[in-house]
C-alpha cells in the first residue's frame, strides 16, 4: 500500500463576515497518496479553491480567516507551522498552479526573475545556477527556446505559454504536492488538453501528488485516480474514478454527471441541468446540504446532517439515500 | 525614444504660448502701472510718459506681445524694470532656494509617506492602519501656512532650534543649508506626504489583492519579499504620478511657505515682482515655472516605462 503524503482531516477554514463565522470549508477530510492524481470537482462556490489555498495557507490569518482541523504532512500538523516555517514549504514541498496564467504572472518582472527568484527562496545556489535550472525546467514544460524566454515578460507571451511559465515556477524545486487550481479554465480549447497532460505527465515522471481542481468532469476523468465530489464547503462523495463515474452514490453527482458533455463518442442522452444553483455558504441549511436541489430529499434529510458512509474500499457518500436511488437516472443513459 | 522626447518638446510650444499669451493680458490689463510704482507718488506726468515710452509701455498692446515673443524666441527674457538685471539671470538666481525646498519637501514627502503607506495597506484595519488614515486626513486638511507657523513657533521660537527663516545656500555647509530648509520642507510637503500616504496606501492594498501575490506567496517567498519586492514596484506607478505632479507644484506653489520663512525663491521673486508692477519678471516666472511642470511630467511619463515594461513609448508614428 502506498504511503499518504498527505492527510487532511476535518479541515475547516472560517471566514469572519458581518454576519459572523462562515465556514467555507466545512469538515474536509482526505488523503493523497503518493504520485496519484485526486481531483476535486463541485460548482463554483463549493470551496474547492478554498479547501486547495487552506492547505497551503494562502489565507492571512489576521483574525478574518481561522483553520479548524489538522493537515498532516511529513508527520507535523502544517496548520501548527509558523509562518515563516509555512513559507519554507510553499513552492519546495507543496506548489500550486493557479487559474488564471493571465494575472498569475507578475507584470513587471521577466520570466527568468519570477522563476530564478522561487529556486533561489529555497535553495543555495549562485545566480548562473538558478539560471542553469530555471532553463532546464521551463524545458521540462515544454517551453520553447527557454533562453530568450527568461528574458521575457508575461505580456509578450500567449496564455498557454504563461500557463508554462507558471507550471514551471511551480515545479522548479521539485515539490512533492503540486495542486492545480482549475489550471485550464483560462485557456483555449486546444490548449487545455496540452497542459492537462503535461501536468500529468510531470507528475508522473518526478512522482509528484497531484490534488486537481476542476469543474470538467471529462477532463478530470482522463487524468485521475480517485475524485471527490464538493458541495457547500463539504465532500459528499469521493472514491475511485471508476467507481464514481460507474456506480455514483450521491444524486450531486449523478447530477453532474447527467450535465457533461463527453468529448469521446456520440451524445447518447439529453444533457440536463441540475435545478437551481449552489446557495450562498451563509444559507447552510441544517441537514443535508444538497436537499434544496435533491429530488429524493426525505424528513431526515432536512433535519439530519448525513454521516459518512463507507461503500467499497474507498467508496464514501454522505447520503442518507445512497441505496435507494433508482439504478438510472432520468436523462441518463439507458 | 528620442523622437518621442522631441515631439513632446514641440508640444510645449502651444502650451507656453498659451500660457504667456494668458499672463501677458493679466499683466497688463490689470491696473496699476509700473512707472507710477516705480517713481513714487510724486511723479509728474512727464516724468511717467517719459519712463512709459523708455520702457515701450506707450506702445500698442499687440506690438509689446509681439516684441516681447521675438525676443523670448532667442532666449532673451528682457530686463526687469525693478531690479536693473536680465530677467533671465534674475530667474537663475531665485532657482537654488526653491530647487532646495522642493527637493526636501519631496524627500520628505517620498520618505515618510510611502512606509506609511505601505505599513497601513499591510496592517489594513489595525489601529496603526487607522492612525495613518486619520493623520494623513488632517495633513490633507491643514493648510501649509499655518503648519508653517506652527513649526515656526514650536521649532524658532520655543525650542530655538531651527532659524525661524532665511535661506543659505549649500556652499555654506550642508546642515546649515539643511537647518533652513527642514521647517519649510515640512510645511510644504506635508499636505502632499499625507496626500501620497493615502495613494501608497490604496496602492499596495490593490496590489496586494492581485493573483500574482497570491503566487509569489505560493513560491514560498518571504512577507517582506512579497510586499517589498513584487506589490511595491506594481503599486508605485500611480504614486508617481502624484510625486510627479507634486514636485512640479511644490518647485511653483511654494510661494506662501517662501513668504512666510522668507526664502528667496521663485516664489518670492514672483510675488515681489507682481507688487512692483515688474512685467518682464513676472512673465518670465511664469514662463519659466511652466517649462519646469511640463519638464517634470515628461520625466515621469518616461518613468513609466521604466517601471513597468508594458509601457512602450511610441518611438515612431
Amino acid at each position: 500500500m502506498t504511503r499518504n503524503v498527505l492527510e487532511v482531516k476535518e479541515l475547516s477554514t472560517w471566514f469572519g463576515t458581518e454576519d459572523g463565522q462562515i465556514a467555507a470549508v466545512d469538515r474536509v477530510s482526505f488523503v493523497l497518496k503518493q504520485g496519484e492524481v485526486l481531483s476535486i470537482v463541485g460548482e463554483s462556490g463549493c470551496g474547492k479553491s478554498v479547501t486547495a489555498q487552506s492547505i497551503m495557507r494562502l489565507y492571512e490569518e489576521n483574525g478574518s480567516v481561522a483553520y479548524d482541523g489538522s493537515i498532516l504532512y511529513d508527520g507535523a500538523d502544517l496548520l501548527d507551522h509558523s509562518p515563516a516555517r509555512m513559507a519554507k514549504l510553499r513552492g519546495n514541498d507543496i506548489s500550486m498552479i493557479f487559474q488564471d496564467p493571465m494575472s498569475a504572472l507578475n507584470p513587471v518582472f521577466t520570466i527568468g526573475t519570477q522563476l530564478t527568484e522561487t529556486i533561489r527562496a529555497h535553495r543555495n545556489v549562485s545566480r548562473g545556477e538558478a539560471r542553469r535550472r530555471a532553463i532546464e525546467v521551463l524545458n521540462a514544460v515544454g517551453y520553447p527556446d527557454p533562453e530568450t524566454g527568461l528574458r521575457r515578460y508575461p505580456h509578450e507571451l500567449s496564455g498557454g505559454m504563461r500557463q508554462r511559465v507558471v507550471i514551471a515556477i511551480a515545479i522548479a524545486c521539485e515539490p512533492k504536492i503540486l495542486i492545480a487550481d482549475e489550471p485550464t479554465t483560462a485557456l483555449d480549447v486546444t490548449i487545455q488538453a496540452q497542459i492537462v497532460e503535461l501536468i500529468a505527465t510531470l507528475a508522473k515522471d518526478r512522482g509528484m501528488a497531484v490534488v486537481f481542481i476542476s469543474h470538467d468532469l471529462g477532463l478530470l476523468a482522463e487524468v485521475s485516480h480517485r475524485v471527490a465530489v464538493m458541495y457547500l464547503g463539504q465532500i459528499v462523495e469521493l472514491g475511485t474514478v471508476a467507481e464514481l463515474f460507474s456506480q455514483p452514490a450521491h444524486p450531486y453527482t449523478r447530477g453532474l454527471m447527467a450535465s457533461a458533455l463527453t468529448l469521446t463518442g456520440p451524445l447518447t442522452h439529453r444533457l440536463t441541468t441540475i435545478a437551481g444553483t449552489v446557495p450562498a455558504i451563509t444559507d447552510r441549511p441544517t441537514g443535508c446540504v444538497f436537499q434544496d436541489r435533491c429530488a429524493y430529499t426525505t424528513t431526515q434529510c432536512r433535519s439530519q446532517e448525513p454521516s459518512t458512509t463507507e461503500l467499497t474500499g474507498d467508496h464514501q457518500v454522505r447520503c442518507w439515500n445512497h441505496d435507494q436511488l433508482p439504478a438510472v437516472l432520468e436523462g441518463e443513459p439507458a | 525614444m528620442p523622437a518621442y522626447i522631441l515631439r513632446r518638446f514641440a508640444a510645449l510650444i502651444p502650451v507656453l504660448l498659451t500660457v504667456f499669451t494668458a499672463v501677458f493680458l493679466v499683466v497688463h490689463l490689470a491696473p496699476g502701472s509700473p512707472a507710477s510704482v516705480i517713481l513714487g507718488q510724486e511723479a509728474t506726468p512727464q516724468q511717467i510718459t517719459q519712463l512709459n515710452s523708455d520702457l515701450g509701455l506707450d506702445q500698442p498692446l499687440w506690438q509689446q506681445y509681439a516684441t516681447w515673443i521675438g525676443h523670448a524666441v532667442t532666449g532673451d527674457l528682457g530686463q526687469s524694470y525693478f531690479l536693473d538685471a536680465p530677467v533671465l539671470s534674475t530667474i537663475v538666481d531665485h532657482v537654488p532656494p526653491t530647487l532646495s525646498l522642493a527637493l526636501i519637501a519631496e524627500i520628505i514627502g517620498i520618505g515618510v509617506a510611502i512606509p506609511l503607506g505601505i505599513i497601513a495597506a499591510t496592517r489594513r484595519g489595525s489601529l496603526l492602519d487607522r492612525v495613518i488614515l486619520n493623520g494623513s486626513l488632517v495633513g490633507i486638511s491643514v493648510p501649509s501656512f499655518l503648519l508653517a507657523l506652527f513649526l515656526l513657533l514650536v521649532f524658532g521660537v520655543w525650542l530655538r532650534v531651527l532659524p525661524v527663516g532665511g535661506y543659505e545656500p549649500l556652499s555654506s555647509g550642508f546642515f546649515t543649508w539643511l537647518s533652513y530648509l527642514i521647517l519649510p520642507g515640512i510645511a510644504l510637503g506635508g499636505m502632499q506626504a499625507a496626500l501620497i500616504t493615502r495613494m501608497a496606501r490604496s496602492s499596495v492594498l490593490e496590489v496586494l489583492g492581485q493573483e500574482y501575490i497570491k503566487v509569489a506567496k505560493a513560491k514560498g517567498l518571504r512577507t517582506r519579499v512579497v510586499v517589498l519586492k513584487h506589490a511595491l514596484r506594481n503599486a508605485f506607478l500611480p504614486v508617481l504620478t502624484i510625486l510627479g505632479q507634486g514636485l512640479g507644484s511644490l518647485i511653483t506653489g511654494a510661494v506662501v511657505t517662501e513668504t512666510i520663512f522668507t526664502i528667496p525663491g521663485i516664489g518670492t521673486l514672483v510675488v515681489n515682482s507682481v507688487l512692483h508692477r515688474d512685467f518682464p519678471v513676472v512673465q518670465g516666472t511664469v514662463l519659466f515655472t511652466t517649462v519646469i511642470f511640463v519638464l517634470v511630467n515628461l520625466i515621469v511619463d518616461l518613468l513609466y516605462g521604466v517601471f513597468d515594461p508594458r509601457v512602450k513609448l511610441p518611438s515612431k508614428r
